[in-house]
């Protein structure tokens, strides 16, 4: 093409042989990685290049048949088939990326979006799997962000705390509705907001923001979901009445033959409230640390600019 | 491995007839200066890597309509490559330091060497940063990828002359930064026609 050999400043030649000495050691791929591409791009090449195109197709006189997923042979004219046709290949190439890259895709890479729609597409459709399934992403979530903490990665932290975002609000949903999905996550949130708040003490301050809004994220789902729980208004009651030992009154309007027959059945569902209880009693640890999140940065200010003396020495010089 | 424009042009041909091989063999050529285009422009390597798999498989769907194009394939794969950066980067609103680039040094060299690359290195990448956004893909794209100057301007939808100028003013602020004396006369004058680097092409996988 245009290979003109040039004149060039012996500057020049030095500025080129520290781009080439740049690119060499800092921008090569890691041949592991490449590797792990290559089969991934070339089991999409494996399924997209050789299905048929349709510009091929389109010169066989008689429509093409093909399978219909999970049904019967049908027949298709040529735009139909070549609409099918890139919803096949889409889907051939969803499938390559799942096996190769996406199943591996990090918290904030270009993949990870992919990873998550793929794991809610599979997803078990309702009931209890659906809800133990959703908790284990949760756990997962919530260990990407950790493992980000970790690696001082600001970026996917934020991306692994949106998800588990993101995740909770359908748990949530399905935990007001019933009253046996609240009783099994509550609990797991409990715990995440534990996590959540230590993680808050241990990343750099840009990562605060993304992990206290998790923290108010499922403090507002345990509130919502207590408050569906106990939505009947005598149910308030009924943490005071089980502390003072004056809720009884409460229950014999309400259930007066499960209160003699299966007296352990009301007990047990008055003992969680009593651990949701300490609920309110947990919202001391995310109050105060929000606190120390953003009170050291005011105070840092003036302190730390001495600390950014990398952007102060620029300027000064 | 290196491959000329005919033998490109075979493997593409292949590729869209259904060797899988022929786009193998195209991986293989085109994956280092792709990958390399890419990290350049997001810094991180997951980001890179996974962006690099998705430039191949943008490639792959939409091969059957590369031909119409009449543009290198070179140049139709960076612009794949420049649009999935472009799009990664908008959507992302932030970008990785430069320090959390791979850092390599030489495998044998001793402690105060690897310090001394490494400095030397993140001069460089400092002196990256300095650079207009278009200077430093047009840095990006000759040195980094390996493209020339009218493979970049295709790439970046800019005349050759247009990059040729950037990559000088590129140079020339890089200089700067990095404390290379040249001489007076290079400073002076307007943009040199002349300053494509022999031997940038090619540096393929």
């Amino acid at each position: 093409m245009d290979d003109e050999y040039m004149e060039v400043w012996p500057g020049d030649v030095e500025a080129y042989r520290r781009l080439d000495a740049y690119a060499e050691m800092r921008l090569a791929p890691d041949p592991a990685a490449m590797r792990r591409i290559r089969a991934a791009v070339m089991a999409a090449a494996a399924t997209a290049l050789t299905t048929p195109r349709p510009a091929d197709a389109a010169l066989a006189a008689p429509p093409a048949t093909i399978v219909a997923i999970g049904g019967a042979p049908r027949t298709l004219g040529p735009r139909r088939r070549s609409r099918l046709g890139t919803a096949l290949l889409a889907a051939a190439l969803t499938l390559g990326l799942a096996v190769g890259g996406v199943s591996a895709a990090q918290p904030g890479g270009p993949l990870y979006g992919q990873r998550l729609w793929i794991e809610q597409a599979m997803l078990p459709a309702s009931g209890e799997a659906r809800v133990d399934a959703q908790s284990a992403r949760l756990d997962e979530r919530l260990a990407e962000a950790r493992a980000a903490a970790d690696r001082g990665d600001t970026n996917a932290i934020g991306a692994a705390l949106g998800a588990y975002a993101s995740i909770l609000g359908e748990l949530e949903t399905q935990a007001i509705a019933d009253p046996a999905v609240a009783d099994e996550i509550g609990d797991d949130i409990e715990r995440h907001l534990a996590v959540l708040t230590a993680l808050l003490g241990e990343v750099p301050a840009q990562a605060r923001g993304a992990i206290e809004h998790a923290l108010d994220r499922s403090d507002a789902a345990i509130d919502h979901i207590d408050r569906a729980g106990s939505g009947r208004p005598s149910e308030p009651g009924a943490p005071g009445g089980g502390n003072n030992g004056v809720g009884v009154p409460g229950d014999p309007g309400a259930k007066p033959d499960k209160t003699t027959e299966p007296a352990a059945q009301p007990t047990p569902k008055a003992e969680p409230k009593p651990d949701k209880t300490p609920k309110p009693a947990k919202t001391p640890d995310p109050a105060p640390t929000p606190k120390p999140g953003r009170t050291p940065p005011p105070p840092a200010d003036p302190d730390k600019k001495p600390n950014k003396t990398p952007g102060g020495q620029q300027g000064e010089s | 491995m290196t491959l000329d424009d005919a033998a490109i042009d075979r493997l593409v041909t292949d590729a869209r007839d259904g060797d899988t091989s022929a786009f193998g063999r195209l991986f293989d050529h085109y994956h280092g200066p792709i990958y390399r285009y890419v990290i350049s422009r997001v810094h991180r390597p997951s980001d890179a890597e996974d962006l690099t798999q998705l430039v191949f498989v943008k490639a792959l769907e939409a091969l059957p309509r590369y031909e119409a194009r009449g543009i290198p394939f070179g140049g139709w794969l960076f612009r794949l490559a420049r649009n999935t950066v472009i799009d990664h980067v908008r959507t992302r609103h932030e970008h990785a330091d430069l320090e959390t680039v791979t850092h390599r040094t030489g495998t044998d060299a001793g402690p105060e060497e690897i310090v001394a690359v490494r400095q030397a290195l993140d001069e460089v990448a400092t002196a990256l940063e300095t650079l207009t956004d278009e200077q430093r893909e047009a840095i990006a794209l000759r040195f980094f990828a390996g493209l020339s100057a009218s493979e970049a301007a295709v790439v970046m939808g800019k005349q050759p002359g247009t990059v040729r100028g950037l990559q000088f003013r590129a140079i020339a602020a890089m200089r700067r930064s990095l404390g290379i004396d040249a001489p007076d006369d290079a400073l002076t004058g307007a943009v040199r026609a002349s300053n494509e680097q022999p031997a940038r092409r090619g540096r393929a996988g």
